[in-house]
């Protein structure tokens, strides 16, 4: 391993392979940056153009555009509170807050140093844990998927800080509207009003850029009248000094982050979204002062980005060491090796060292390459996001909406669903009910109920339903966080000295 | 519409749009069925519980100016027209001249007289212009054209 290890090093910082480090995470922000565009489009669209190239650069280029779109998503999380990827969801609970403060740039930067760090701790774990870690991957059944689906859903408590009840709600809705489409057992058609294009269920990304994006312009508008510009901009001086330094001075927070993206990006089908949403859950659990979550808390910022950054390298541990793609990304990149003539799997580390090794230290680079381009296009974004007017830039934020969810499977049906998913959310947050949790609901719907009917079909198979759910090892683990997750949303509840008023 | 009558209005549709989940869910098999039932039910608990509490509690309702709230809905009442309208247009006469009638027609309807909505016109098209050429030509997403040239 050393040996290849230093060899990787030497191929990966060659004038070629920096270059497409460069080339690779400048370009995978800007895609990553833009509401629709999703880190597994990008990897797609820029397969064929490896063709040419040696495996080691063409993996080079893949990865370093995967890590740089999964930051990405954060400004656009942070400057207009929509997702760019959906591993920004979490981002945009606190970074939103930031930048109607005037605090957008102290916000990107957080997230950057944040995601450098996140990445740089799970691609730590590819190295020297793989194969362990991806044994343990496979021994998350159905019993395990319903658990963390459950344990994803009690982050609706941190989400929803001030009424846990219109969160509750919030996630049934997102649950109800999981439940379109084709079952996932018996195959029945449910609630699709006989609409072909709801057979697939109503699709993500679009729900989310409408969720997230539409209410917000249309605030834009409303408030226009009263604020000079949408985003008050305040000079901020040697942010990353002090950003680096206040996040210095909680290590435990990064660390803690960064394991949970990479534990959860391991588990085939969880992804970055899952892991900055627990991350964050764990982050506002973990703090005394929990008021200041949902507030402009850079804390939520950077729980949120270290985890899905670090869930990169989390999902490619079992793709490159067992061949099952932890994430969708993950799985082009899959797709990509097998066109190289390369098998994923144990031979991966010894027969093709070289190659696998020189991807992993090119892993390195890109995070290191979020700082200085992230933090370069970052001020260059959002001192041009200052300078708009809300007349120009609210048509521009609901075109580049339109193109995203249409861009996505070229499908005006997307389109559709956003604005009407928009115009929804923007009814719906006039009564209190935000679109964090019916956002959770409808992304951990479709894995609770597989885990539970699946389980069901196990335990009545074994002769114990009960025994499926509750004796397995990582369930109990699973279980225990669940409970302790949602002890502490009761007491912080009881304790909360807020007022409830309007 | 105050804030108390429009919650009950939505816990009302909420409760509605549960039931109707529920008692669609007995076309279903039985294992389809499951999850979408109990989740149904769950939210018409929660929906009863927020329902009754709307009773108990009355929002403070805060002095503000008529006019200026008016103006404010005005704004976005045309604002979600014109999104409407912007894409209703799309399949006939296809994202480009969709978006660049949307575009002026959604800024100038909902900022009327205000400073700087003409040049900010200009400058939203221009953009528009340049994503939609990246978009076009450089990821090769095939948008909608008009029907005239379908």
């Amino acid at each position: 391993m050393v040996e290849h290890l230093l060899t990787a090093l030497a191929t990966a910082t060659s004038p070629l392979s920096l270059l497409l480090v460069a080339c690779g995470v400048c370009a995978g922000i800007v895609v990553g940056a833009l509401p629709g565009l999703t880190a597994t489009m990008a990897i797609a669209l820029l397969v064929p153009f490896t063709f040419s190239m040696q495996p080691v650069h063409g993996l080079v280029l893949l990865g370093s555009i995967y890590t740089g779109a999964i930051y990405g998503g954060s400004f656009s999380a942070i400057l207009i509170n929509t997702p760019g990827t959906p591993s920004a969801i979490a981002t945009t609970f606190d970074g939103f807050p930031l930048a109607r403060k005037g605090e957008s740039y102290r916000a990107i930067v957080t997230a950057t140093v944040a995601s450098v760090v996140g990445g740089l701790i799970g691609v730590l774990f590819l190295i020297f844990l793989a194969p362990p870690l991806a044994r343990a991957s496979l021994r998350f059944g159905p019993p395990e998927y319903f658990w963390l689906a459950i344990f994803g859903l009690t982050i609706i408590a941190a989400v929803s800080p001030r009424n846990t009840l219109k969160g509750l709600i919030g996630g049934a809705i997102g649950l109800l509207v999981s439940t379109i489409g084709i079952a996932p057992i018996e195959g029945a058609v449910r609630y699709t009003f006989r609409s072909i294009s709801l057979q697939g269920g109503v699709a993500l990304v679009p729900s989310l850029i409408g969720f997230f994006c539409i209410p917000e312009v249309l605030r834009m508008v409303y408030e226009s009248g009263s604020v000079a510009q949408v985003l008050p901009y305040k000079r901020q001086r040697n942010m990353l000094q002090r950003v680096t330094l206040a996040l210095v001075r909680k290590p435990w927070l990064l660390i803690r982050s960064a394991l949970i993206g990479t534990l959860v990006g391991i588990i085939p089908g969880a992804g970055g979204n899952i892991a900055g949403l627990v991350a964050y859950n764990e982050a506002v659990r973990a703090d005394k002062n929990k008021g200041k979550y949902g507030k402009g808390a850079i804390e939520g910022v950077a729980a949120s980005e270290a985890a899905n950054n670090a869930s990169v390298p989390g999902a490619l541990i079992p793709m490159m060491t067992l061949g099952v793609p932890g994430a969708p990304p993950a799985a082009v990149l899959f797709g990509a090796l097998l066109l190289h003539g390369i098998r994923p799997g144990a031979e991966l580390f010894t027969v093709y060292g070289r190659i696998a090794y020189g991807f992993i230290a090119a892993l390195v680079l890109a995070n290191i390459a979020l700082l200085p381009f992230g933090l370069l296009l970052g001020r260059a974004i959002s001192r041009i996001m200052m300078r708009l007017r809300v007349q120009a830039l609210a048509p521009i934020i609901i075109f580049l909406s339109m193109v995203g969810s249409y861009a996505l499977a070229n499908n005006l049906a997307d389109l559709y669903t956003m604005v009407g998913v928009g115009l929804v959310a923007y009814l719906l947050r006039g009564v209190g009910l935000a679109a964090g949790p019916i956002v959770l609901g409808m992304i951990l719907g479709p894995m609770a109920e597989q885990g539970l009917l699946q389980s069901i079909l196990m335990g009545r198979a074994a002769g114990s339903i009960v025994g499926v759910f509750f004796t397995r090892p990582i369930s109990l683990l699973l279980i225990i966080l669940t409970v302790l997750s949602v002890l502490t949303a009761i007491v912080v509840e009881r304790k909360a000295l807020i007022p409830r008023t309007e | 519409m105050n804030r108390t009558v429009s919650e009950r209005l939505a816990a009302i549709v909420i409760l509605a749009l549960g039931g109707y989940w529920f008692f669609e869910s007995f076309r279903f098999g039985e294992l389809s069925a499951l999850f979408p039932r109990i989740i149904a039910v769950a939210l018409m608990v929660f929906t009863t519980i927020w329902l009754a509490q709307s009773f108990n509690r009355q929002w403070s309702v805060q002095p503000t100016d008529r006019a200026t709230n008016r103006r404010a809905a005005r704004q976005s009442l045309s604002l979600i027209v014109a999104l409407l309208a912007w894409t209703a247009l799309v399949p006939w006469i296809g994202l480009l001249y969709a978006s660049t009638l949307g575009v002026t027609g959604l800024t100038l309807a909902s900022f009327w007289g205000k400073e700087g909505t003409r040049r900010s016109v200009v400058v939203a098209l221009v953009v528009v212009m340049v994503f939609y050429a990246a978009f076009r030509f450089l990821i090769r997403v095939p948008f909608p054209l008009p029907i005239w040239m379908q």
